[in-house]
């Protein structure tokens, strides 16, 4: 239940954040940039955000005389106003409730300045304005003198209706298609092996990198400690994205130690200067925090009195030090593991790996609302699958942290 | 076809170039045994399906695969519509009834398995071309190309209102009816006839169906929905895709039997046994695999042009005398800074006698002071352009004969002139103008900089609002705008294409953003669209374009040129702005 409750919070969340159009209107990038009334409405219809669509519900003419208008979507109604945004007539929720009085409150408003006749096909006279104020509320009805312009009528989901049907399909890992109409599931698994190819390798290098260190100043401390130290505050000091740029131009471009071909088998070597570079820039802060852990276990008891009993170091480290670390690298690895699943999008993107980090950003460049969500739902899985993982590694390796029942507890 | 800026920028300058070769060298041509070549692209291509065909780089992609009824010739100049699919045509003397024969030795080719028939290969037929098109304009797929049809064929509206049908069965119905008897604009007259009406005449009908929207394509891949388009397209030209990475590379190998014909060398059969596009975003990796022989075209941006071009922007004497080829292009686009025409403070509000000419001073104030030589240098920077003279490029039938406007040139004095005369000596009184940028990165906030310190020269406050491209758009479109950028580039070089940025019936569309609705101009513009090139045609475009200037509903900047370098050993490089990777004439020379 905990499980299913995270899933659902993690995906309403997205989808109200998806919903209220901060990252753009999906169904608007989607119709392309000739969008308009109609095609913007389709897609509407086609995302599930509309139930139906009619695209001819109402005509409106306007005679030879009359100024150039528009008919908007107003707050609790509809306005007829002039191309200065002067308006010229009001038309409240409360004049005209169906389509069928609309088109004669219409006609009624006209005045000596201005004529509006109203036309509505039969079938549609008894539907709700608020059909016709949907569709207005994207794009005012432009109204030109002696011409017919045709609104349609639309019935929008309720967000209580949308949710659940599109969050039914992730529990089926049935992801659906993206914008440009590919297969989300296939698309995250192709992606997503070339992520984890960059972001495995380069994760555990990483760990190993930042524990030798950490051993290294632990052991040797005085001058050697002191001196990594320096040496970390200063490669943190700069910038990830200038690490990038300056040793991929020095190790790819100047020295040219790395190959330069486009994305194709073998890919280990177009992989190797990314995964360095990714050692680089994590090694460090990781040292660091590794090399706090350590010192607080080296200070302990049992420690010194190995060491006073005459322990080889190599024993020390591997029989005694590494076991006592496996908890709290257990727990880093279960707030590191699904990033890593998502890969890096800036090292994917300089290095043009077709990984998921590219596609994440591609996603959010387009609106694509489906693809955002299936990544948002993996997400949130692989983060409960890490967090489980780390548990149970931590209470196997330190049998301190198993759970005991009440009676245990007490003897 | 509207690109974002900053997209059509880099676009545009990650391909493209003109230079018809003649090839004036009499020594014997030696080939490379391996006809491979390697490409790279700044923008992504993300689908093969022509009812996405929006992005300039998909469209260029697709026309490797798919062909429609009419392509460009390019060893002309400037490039001429030429048949592809169809071999001839006959235009009824009304100009709205066109029958066109097919290309008989025309056949699809599908690589994928398994295969659409029982060999790989199928005959095109005219019953395709409708399908194809067909699809394009079903409601049910929002396609990105229906604009290029709606107004345009007989009954094509009816039939997608009739695809919008609820009832999924009933639109299905309403497809296959259309698909078994035709529209009344669309009609099969035989397996290699087609038949199309038009609402009205176009003489430029010929260039729309060069257009990669309508491309065409098995009917069974459209009726049964057997090949994804998107990823798996079957067409029928030179290249077919022989694999892809979405958004990252692209594989092409050279079709086996195109239009029946075995191995006839140069007869129609590309050189090319293999092209690949990889997307590289860094311009520093594109150079060093183009200085590496590891790609064919380099394409120069600001970041590289000092390395390769003289202040003349020719090829430095280092690069010539190695054999690397300088192709430049004029983009025949249009930018512009545009004004909200619906704009109380700005724009031209019909009937207001009084407040009009006071805010057509504002505006030719603005003209005035637009710093156009700060713009090509710092937003265009290392790379060429063409100042615009006036709103049609050069390049576009009718252009040279217009006259420069007389607002074109940057005059201080005069604009403080208007602006005073517009009751707003140095600004004063003038509320801060809304300048809707074209993105939130960094060229897009530049070019706020410019225009707020430009325009500040005067005493006009600019506020310039960072926005997503989208955005931009939207608020332009809903008639929330004052100023704002603009480039257009025309799909094929028409006059047409750029003054519909003014035609009143568009206004609310994302054509006519800026909102002008002038009837006397509309009522020339309905008679230019409707005409053949000619001379009766370009005085119309010269009393447009006099009606523009007496309006001041934009001001033109600049329009684009690209420049790209070719290594050595690719011959046969054609390339124009209607056709960036002419692959069919490439060649490898043994090198």
């Amino acid at each position: 239940m905990f499980t299913l409750s995270l899933v659902v919070g993690a995906d309403l969340i997205l989808f109200l954040v998806l919903d209220s159009g901060v990252i753009g209107d999906p169904d608007r990038l989607s119709a392309g940039l000739h969008a308009n009334q109609e095609s913007v409405s389709y897609a509407r219809l086609r995302s599930g955000r509309y139930q139906s669509y009619y695209p001819q519900a109402l005509s409106l003419r306007t005679s030879r005389s009359s100024p150039p208008m528009q008919l908007a979507a107003v707050d609790r109604g509809f306005a007829l106003q002039g191309i200065d945004g002067q308006t010229l007539a009001t038309i409240p929720f409360r004049m005209a409730r169906t389509l069928e009085e609309f088109t004669e409150t219409m006609t009624l408003v006209s005045g000596e300045y201005f004529q509006v006749e109203s036309f509505c096909p039969e079938e549609h006279q008894v539907r709700s304005v608020q059909g016709l104020h949907q569709v207005l509320q994207d794009y005012p009805l432009r109204l030109h003198p002696g011409r017919t312009a045709t609104v349609g009528w639309a019935q929008e989901a309720t967000l209580w209706q949308r949710f659940p049907t599109g969050f039914l399909s992730l529990l089926r890992f049935d992801f659906g298609t993206d914008v440009d109409g590919r297969d989300i599931g296939q698309r995250l698994r192709e992606r997503g092996g070339r992520s984890l190819a960059l972001s495995i390798p380069a994760f555990l290098l990483a760990m190993l990198a930042a524990l030798g260190l950490a051993q290294l100043a632990v052991v040797l401390r005085g001058r050697v400690d002191r001196s990594l130290q320096i040496a970390a505050a200063l490669i943190m000091a700069v910038t990830s994205l200038a690490w990038i740029l300056f040793l991929r131009r020095l190790f790819l471009i100047d020295l040219a130690w790395f190959p330069l071909r486009p994305w194709s088998a073998p890919v280990w070597p177009l992989l190797a200067l990314p995964i360095l570079l990714w050692v680089w820039l994590a090694a460090w802060p990781d040292f660091l925090l590794y090399r706090t852990i350590l010192r607080e276990r080296l200070d302990q008891g049992w420690f010194l009195a190995a060491r006073s009993r005459g322990v080889r170091p190599w024993r020390l480290w591997w029989r005694h030090t590494l076991p006592n670390l496996a908890a709290p690298l257990a727990s880093l690895l279960a707030v590191t593991l699904p990033y890593l699943v998502m890969g890096s999008l800036l090292l994917e993107r300089i290095f043009d790996i077709p990984g998921l980090g590219d596609s994440l950003l591609r996603a959010i460049e387009t609106g694509d609302a489906a693809f955002l969500r299936a990544a948002t739902f993996l997400f949130a899985l692989a983060f409960l699958g890490a967090s489980w993982l780390g548990d149970f590694l931590a209470a196997w390796a330190d049998p301190r942290l198993r759970q005991h029942s009440p009676q245990e507890a007490q003897a | 076809m509207n690109i974002p800026l900053f997209a059509a920028l880099l676009t545009l300058m990650a391909q493209d170039a003109v230079q018809v070769e003649s090839d004036p060298v009499a020594a014997p041509v030696v080939l490379a045994e391996k006809q491979k070549v390697v490409f790279t692209l700044r923008v992504a291509p993300q689908s093969f399906d022509p009812i996405r065909a929006v992005p300039v780089i998909d469209a260029v992609m697709q026309s490797q695969i798919l062909e429609g009824l009419t392509t460009y010739d390019l060893s002309t100049s400037p490039p001429s519509i030429q048949g592809q699919l169809a071999t001839s045509w006959a235009v009824s003397e009304d100009g709205l009834q066109w029958d066109f024969e097919l290309d008989p030795k025309a056949q699809f080719f599908d690589p994928f398995t398994p295969p659409l028939w029982n060999q790989p290969h199928r005959l095109l037929h005219a019953q395709d071309v409708l399908t194809s098109w067909l699809r394009q304009a079903d409601a049910r797929d929002v396609s990105g190309g229906y604009w290029t049809m709606e107004g345009v064929f007989v009954g094509i509206e009816d039939f997608r209102a009739s695809t919008a049908a609820l009832d999924p069965e009933q639109a299905d119905a309403a497809f296959a009816k259309a698909v078994d008897e035709g529209i009344a604009g669309i009609q099969v007259l035989g397996p290699y006839q087609l038949r199309v009406r038009l609402q009205r005449p176009d003489p430029h009908l010929l260039d729309r169906l060069a257009m990669p929207f309508y491309a065409v394509y098995p009917a069974e891949a459209a009726l049964h929905k057997e090949r994804n388009m998107t990823d798996q397209p079957v067409g029928s030209a030179a290249f077919y895709l022989a694999d892809w990475i979405p958004g990252q590379q692209v594989t092409l190998h050279a079709t086996e039997q195109w239009r029946g014909e075995e191995g006839a060398e140069n007869e129609g059969q590309p050189y090319l046994q293999e092209a690949q596009f990889q997307v590289v975003h860094e311009a520093s990796t594109a150079e060093q695999m183009f200085l590496r022989g590891t790609t064919a075209r380099l394409s120069l941006s600001p970041q590289n042009s000092k390395r390769f071009l003289d202040d003349d922007f020719q090829l430095l004497e280092e690069w010539a005398s190695k054999g690397y080829r300088l192709h430049a292009i004029d983009n025949l686009d249009l930018t512009m800074l545009a004004f909200g025409m619906d704009d109380p403070v700005i724009g031209h509000i019909p009937g207001d006698d009084e407040g009009n000419p006071r805010r057509r001073l504002l505006r030719l104030a603005i003209a005035n002071a637009f710093p156009y030589e700060a713009w090509g240098k710092s937003i265009r920077k290392d790379l060429p352009i063409v100042h615009a003279r006036n709103f049609l490029a050069p390049g576009i039938r009718g252009a040279e004969a217009l006259p420069e406007l007389p607002w074109r040139k940057r005059d201080l004095n005069q604009a403080k002139a208007y602006l005073a005369e517009a009751g707003y000596p140095s600004g004063k009184g003038l509320e801060p103008l809304e300048f809707l940028l074209t993105g939130t990165d960094p060229w897009s906030r530049s070019t706020g900089d410019l225009v707020v310190a430009g325009l500040g020269e005067v005493g006009i406050r600019v506020i310039p609002l960072p926005m997503p491209f989208q955005e931009q758009v939207k608020r332009a479109q809903s008639g929330d705008a004052q100023l704002f950028l603009r480039a257009w580039v025309p799909d094929w070089p028409d006059g047409a294409l750029i003054l519909q940025n003014f035609y009143g019936e568009l206004v609310g569309t994302s054509v006519n953003l800026g909102h002008m609705a002038d009837p006397e101009f509309d009522e020339l513009f309905r008679e230019y669209r409707s005409l053949a090139e000619g001379e009766e045609r370009n005085k119309l475009a010269q009393a447009l374009c006099a009606r523009l200037e007496k309006l001041v509903p934009a001001v033109p900047i600049d329009h684009r040129r690209s420049m790209i370098l070719t290594q050595p050993w690719l011959d046969g490089v054609n390339i124009a702005v209607q056709e960036l990777f002419d692959l069919r004439s490439y060649r490898v020379l043994a090198h």
